[in-house]
């Protein structure tokens, strides 16, 4: 699992690569795939409820509405029916890259296991709205769907009468057809809504709009394709006759060609098997994470910059317990939190420059992590630095590998992320032996842990706290945020090596 | 907005992209259900199939040893036979086709359901059904019909329970 996980992280990291190139880090689509998939349903939302207002539910009007829409009021309700069509295919393409995505990068397991599980069951909801959908034009694709549905149905133990009789010479009623209408314009979207909420609840500061620029892009791209490609039905069902060739949409209908090919037990196996097995992939192997953090109450001034910095929503303000004057103490919920070590980097106690003839010890901290071991660990490397352009290269697990790096002038620190770092190391850092620090991490956009580079350049820019202060030299601190590809690496070798020579002449 | 030739054509490719597979994906491939020289029948019923074995009528004795409220003169195995099917096409076997009663004894009325694809033209279909346990190969029903079987046409194979035959639609 490990060695597939790597090579797909490998090449997914080319298409990131490659799309930053062309977008840049902050409009990348494969860095709001999530928020994209929002932005689909929002547009597969307005323009249902548009297409709604003419669409009859009932057998003998559905489809001549419908065809109303698609050839006498093409220019808007034809256009709002196609939208209606590509933005639905669209949110299945989302879901699956960012499926397959979050896969490769590793970020479906541990803790983060509960995303991945709900996440499962709304891409099958989403393609059962589908194809409800597909359904209510009453066509004759519609009426291939009907049957096959209920063919698949039939062979489920469970159900005592025979479902498919009712769509045999169609018979189907107007009140079958209205509950059909109602599971895909409330019922549906109701429980996907429920769903999705389930699916990020365990993380904080949602986006849920993406970046205006992509949204625009992907928009026009749908509306041009509405333009060139109008959505049409199949011709209107007739009794006493099959479907004989059917235009498929392949993202929601691709289960009935192979329940016809297979037959309906092997379709089920099939797809309740990968279901099944997709849901299961947070265990198989399971992750094993460090301990969560610890809340150290007689160095913690409650200011909640950790509570804010989590990007896990693992922390949350609860009345001060200790008769202590502030009112609110960090309590860590210790199902959520992922030992990423952004709220030590976050927490105003964690500076170097304390204590420091006896023990550290932070607001919060990690405790396999503790700043007490992060000085040491600082002072160690400082230590053994000689030569010129002596610089301290700070990395973290999932970025850019800084160990290669490691010579006597260049010594390295790695942490679980580039969040964990306190601003106040840096100057500590300068203060005890290197001429500069260089500080990577992952790729702009894409942090393993959400927001961690993000805060990271935010605190030495001063526009988060808690700041770098002012007197630390900011030609002596160089921030460049890679992934782990070759390529990228020697980006970042380059970009040191230049560093370096600049630390020589100031 | 892109800002150089590299960019603009980076951002041109991933839109194309995305523009073309749901082009393509959003109906095609075409799916052949039936292909142009095909017709359909569908056999499509309810039945309920004779006992697997016959009741047996109790004698005094026999029920003298059951408790008072269970003494019913006869005793009736509750399982029912399967059903069997065949179907040719111009005196040829097209198919044949089994289906067991549902319930835990399977004592239940069966649905039958099953689908066909036979070549369009002028045919003779038989349908033979079995819904007994015998001895030999004997069918208790049997149907034909001979009709001009048009492309993309469906027929419905029924039973009727009254009458107790088979139907064409």
């Amino acid at each position: 699992m490990d060695a597939l996980r790597r090579m797909g992280n490998k090449g997914v990291l080319s298409i990131e690569n490659w799309l930053n190139h062309g977008f840049g880090n902050s409009l990348n689509p494969f860095y709001h795939l999530g928020s994209l998939t929002f932005f689909f349903f929002w547009i597969v939302l307005v323009s249902g409820i548009y297409i709604f207002v003419f669409f009859e539910t009932n057998v003998g009007g559905a489809f001549l509405s419908v065809e109303y829409m698609t050839h006498e009021q093409w220019w808007m309700a034809g256009i709002m029916r196609s939208l209606h069509r590509y933005a639905s295919d669209a949110a299945v393409i989302s879901i699956f890259i960012h499926m397959i995505r979050e896969f490769f990068r590793d970020r479906y397991r541990g803790v983060r296991w509960f995303s991945w599980f709900t996440g499962v069951p709304t891409l099958w909801l989403v393609v059962v709205l589908g194809i409800t959908g597909y359904w209510l034009v009453w066509d004759q694709l519609a009426q291939y769907i009907a049957l096959a549905t209920a063919e698949m149905v039939d062979w489920l133990p469970m159900i005592p009468s025979s479902m498919v009789f009712n769509f045999l010479d169609n018979q189907i009623t107007d009140r079958f057809f209205t509950l059909m209408a109602f599971l895909h314009l409330l019922g549906l979207p109701v429980a996907l809504v429920f769903l999705l909420w389930t699916h990020v609840s365990r993380i904080s500061q949602i986006d849920f709009n993406p970046p205006r620029a992509l949204a625009i892009g992907a928009f026009l791209t749908l509306l041009s394709l509405s333009l060139l490609k109008p959505a049409v039905s199949h011709g209107p069902v007739v009794a006493g006759h099959s479907p004989m060739v059917l235009h498929l949409d392949w993202f929601y209908l691709n289960i009935y060609p192979l329940a016809d090919a297979l037959g309906p037990a092997l379709a089920w196996s099939i797809s309740t098997g990968i279901t099944v097995l997709l849901m299961l992939l947070p265990w198989l192997p399971s992750k094993k994470e460090n301990p969560p953090a610890e809340v150290n109450l007689e160095q913690c001034s409650g200011c909640s910059q950790c509570s804010l910095d989590c990007p896990y929503g693992a922390i949350s303000m609860q009345p001060r317990t200790d008769g202590k004057k502030a009112k609110f103490e960090p309590t860590v919920n210790v199902t959520l939190c992922t030992a990423c070590g952004i709220c030590s980097g976050s927490c105003v106690s964690s500076s170097p420059f304390r204590m420091s003839k006896t023990t550290l010890k932070s607001g919060i901290e990690m405790p396999w992590f503790s700043m007490e071991i992060l000085r040491q660990e600082v002072k160690q490397k400082l230590a053994g630095l000689s030569g010129t352009g002596r610089t301290l290269l700070i990395g973290c697990e999932h970025g850019g590998d800084v160990r290669p790096f490691e010579r006597p002038e260049v010594a390295t620190l790695v942490l679980p992320c580039s969040g964990m770092l306190p601003p106040a190391l840096l100057d500590y850092a300068l203060k005890n032996g290197a001429d500069g620090v260089f500080v990577t991490g992952c790729r702009d956009g894409d942090c393993y842990h959400r927001f961690g580079n993000m805060w990271t350049e935010k605190r030495i820019a001063g526009e988060r706290e808690p700041n770098l202060v002012k007197r630390a030299d900011r030609r002596r601190i160089e921030q460049f945020r890679v992934s782990n590809s070759k390529g990228e690496r020697s980006d970042l070798g380059q970009r040191l090596e230049a560093f370096r020579l600049s630390l020589q002449h100031l | 907005m892109p800002r150089s030739l590299k960019q603009f054509s980076i951002q041109f490719i991933a839109y194309a992209m995305f523009f073309g597979v749901i082009f393509h994906l959003s109906d095609s491939p075409a799916y052949h259900y039936l292909y142009p020289d095909q017709a359909e029948i569908k056999l499509a019923f309810k039945h309920t199939s004779q006992r697997e074995q016959e009741c047996h009528t109790r004698s005094p004795e026999e029920l003298a040893k059951l408790p008072p409220n269970m003494r019913r003169p006869q005793d009736c195995p509750r399982n029912r036979a399967p059903i069997a099917i065949e179907l040719l096409l111009d005196d040829r076997l097209l198919a044949t086709k089994s289906f067991i009663p549902p319930g835990l004894s399977h004592d239940m009325a069966t649905f039958v359901y099953a689908k066909f694809a036979l070549p369009a033209g002028r045919h003779k279909l038989t349908m033979r059904m079995r819904d007994r346990v015998h001895t030999d190969t004997a069918f208790d029903y049997v149907a034909e019909t001979v009709r001009e079987w048009i492309p993309g046409q469906a027929v419905v194979i029924g039973f009727s329970e009254n009458q107790e035959k088979i139907i064409f639609d």
